[in-house]
């Protein structure tokens, strides 16, 4: 047998004790049968308390936001119907945002006001994502909360500001179990940007953070049906206008959130 | 700090994978074990504590000079404001209930050498008749968990046990203890078959581990707590490294001081006496060839998560503590994988009883804080 390195690790899935005091709420995660035992959990608030006091002058050159834990979660900005389909209801080709369109319109707009995003951002760690249900239902509300890490997509580290886009893909990742299944899959992204900006309020540490969502129309919508109807040869025109009409939506959605910077003195 | 004193090179045991060479049959004297004492409390800060710590051979072989000692150092507490703990490492034959109503009345620890089941643990810890002390030991670890049930047990897996690790562990786990330290021999004929068995047992431990930590069990296991921990408390991990002398002394039946237990009666590596006290260039000397990270590990992407560091082992090992054990290596890359997904998988669940464990500083208060109440 030989000493043979290891060229490469994968980072492992869980945090190290700088990433998870980034999350205060960790440690009131209880074993059950701590609940209901006054004098053990009088000890664990202690002692969590004592933990973060503690550790918060730990210093962690690869720990990234540090320092006063002033951020926040910005309200929604709410410009496009932020739903969207695909499969037989769609007789449009849909036009979804990707993250790197999406990263791309909003690091464009933020760069005007001197906001340099750079796509390695922070993790905030058990905050409350929503749980979607991809598959068709005519519930006004079809999104649940479930616990979770949210890696952010955007972040100036000189500036605390990030954002988190909700994108197709995030809707997919975030789907819960459903009782049934259909060929059309359905996309409630202002619903899921709805339950993202509440859940992560509060937990955004030193952070500014922003929640975008894709403005995609709905596909009965008056702006969606103007497409169709002028352009009906030819989908390709059709996609391209549409992206147009989301990519404006999501600039009014970065501008609207710059004004708000500047309007709680951060710019 | 710690001193560990070596009472007595003498057994009644004969461990073939043993390291202390019985052959020289030295026990310390009374005058010895005061000067330890005398030494360590010189050495510690008024207010601070120190452990001492009763080694061998086998320590009950020395009972009075246990009681002796400890007398001793607790006379000396008082002069030197310093505060002692202590602590027994013992194969368990000698365990009786005089003894364990003295440890009870006086605080000494007592940790207990067992090595699972018994194909696992008769195949080495032989009695001097060459006789299984399996037999003789479950009434005693009984015995031990009836009065002290946070003893930890200490089980050491060889080439021609790996096959019972697993089933060893959990044996240890249904006899009632809760502090189970594993750890291999590494001075042992391992081969890749050996490693690949090794996969294989550390692959059910996780799926163990898992089930208990899911259903809120309070244990710790280790290699997986220290593999886990490694990550988790990544910088103080890299700063509680084998530091050779500079944490623990090992104190000789003969009054050497060594750096750590494997290189006790080495006197090449010793580092000072209990009458002349420590040579601090040797120990720094040693310190810091251990320091120097080795040739053969400096581009390796795991290096500050591995036990490579620990001069004692590759002393125990390779004859060097410059010298990194192939099976040392091949160990941290089967375990770290397994260990990172089991604690990956419990993180994403949210595993209360993990988080608490891992990331709560204050967790062995809590801990014991809920078992006060518990009733």
């Amino acid at each position: 047998m030989k000493v043979k390195p290891i060229e490469k690790y994968k980072t492992p899935t869980y945090p190290n004790k700088n990433e998870a005091l980034k999350n205060p709420d960790l440690l009131k995660t209880l074993p059950e049968r701590w609940k209901g035992k006054a004098k053990a959990c009088t000890a664990v608030a202690l002692s969590s308390l004592l933990f973060m006091i503690l550790t918060s002058c730990n210093t962690d050159e690869n720990a990234g936001s540090t320092g006063s834990d002033t951020g926040t979660a910005a309200p929604l900005f709410i410009h496009g119907d932020g739903r969207g389909s695909f499969g037989c209801e769609s007789v449009a080709p849909p036009a979804f945002l990707s993250e790197e369109e999406a990263f791309s319109v909003i690091a464009e707009e933020a760069q005007r006001e001197g906001i340099i995003l750079k796509g390695e951002a922070p993790v905030l760690y058990n905050v409350t994502l929503p749980e979607t249900n991809l598959y068709y239902s005519d519930k006004e509300k079809n999104t649940k909360a479930q616990k979770g890490d949210l890696t952010l997509d955007g972040y100036d580290e000189a500036k605390q500001i990030a954002f988190e886009f909700v994108s197709k893909d995030d809707i997919q990742a975030w789907a819960g179990q459903s009782a049934f299944m259909s060929s059309v899959e359905t996309f409630r992204f202002l619903e899921a940007a709805e339950v993202l900006a509440e859940g992560i309020s509060g937990k955004t540490g030193p952070m500014t953070v922003a929640t975008f969502y894709d403005p995609h129309y709905k596909f009965d919508s008056e702006e969606i049906q103007d497409i169709i109807n002028s352009n009906t040869e030819d989908f390709n025109i059709m996609e391209e206008k549409m992206k147009e009409l989301v990519k404006a939506d999501l600039r009014e959605q970065v501008r609207d959130f710059l004004s708000w910077l500047k309007g709680q003195g951060i710019l | 700090m710690h001193f560990t004193l070596h009472l007595t090179n003498n057994c009644n045991m004969a461990c073939d994978y043993c390291y202390v060479d019985r052959n020289c049959g030295q026990s310390m004297t009374s005058e010895t074990a005061r000067q330890a004492v005398d030494l360590a409390a010189g050495m510690t800060r008024q207010g601070d504590s120190a452990g001492i710590i009763f080694f061998g051979g086998e320590p009950l072989l020395q009972k009075e000079l246990i009681y002796e000692t400890i007398e001793y150092a607790k006379y000396k507490e008082k002069g030197a404001g310093c505060y002692f703990h202590y602590k027994v490492t013992t194969n368990g034959l000698l365990i009786d209930d005089e003894f364990m109503n003295y440890s009870l009345k006086n605080n000494l620890f007592i940790a207990l050498s067992h090595d699972g089941v018994q194909k696992a643990h008769d195949q080495h810890r032989k009695d001097t008749g060459g006789k299984g002390t399996f037999g003789t030991l479950i009434k005693k670890a009984k015995m031990l968990l009836a009065a002290r049930p946070y003893a930890p047990v200490l089980m050491t897996v060889n080439p021609d046990t790996v096959r019972y690790y697993a089933e060893s562990v959990k044996y240890l786990y249904n006899l009632g203890f809760r502090y189970i330290i594993c750890s291999l021999n590494y001075a042992a004929a391992w081969d890749d078959g050996h490693i690949a068995q090794l996969a294989g047992q550390y692959h059910l431990l996780a799926g163990f581990y898992y089930r208990l930590t899911m259903a809120e069990e309070k244990f710790y296991l280790s290699p997986f707590e220290v593999k886990i921990s490694s990550h988790i408390n990544r910088q103080n991990y890299c700063r509680e490294r084998c530091e050779l002398g500079k944490k623990q002394l090992s104190v000789a039946p003969d009054g050497l001081l060594y750096p750590c237990v494997q290189f006790v009666g080495d006197e090449d590596y010793s580092i000072g006496s209990v009458k002349t006290g420590i040579e601090e260039e040797k120990r720094e000397n040693l310190y810091r060839q251990n320091e120097t990270e080795k040739d053969t590990c400096i581009d390796c992407a795991i290096r500050t998560r591995c036990n490579h560091y620990c001069g004692c082992l590759n002393k125990q090992a390779t004859g060097s503590i410059d010298r990194v054990s192939p099976v040392l290596c091949a160990h941290e890359r089967t375990i770290l994988p397994i260990a990172d997904k089991l604690a990956g998988r419990l993180y994403k669940k949210r595993n209360a009883m993990f988080i608490q464990k891992h990331y709560n500083e204050f967790y062995p208060i809590v801990s014991m804080v809920e078992d006060l109440t518990r009733g």
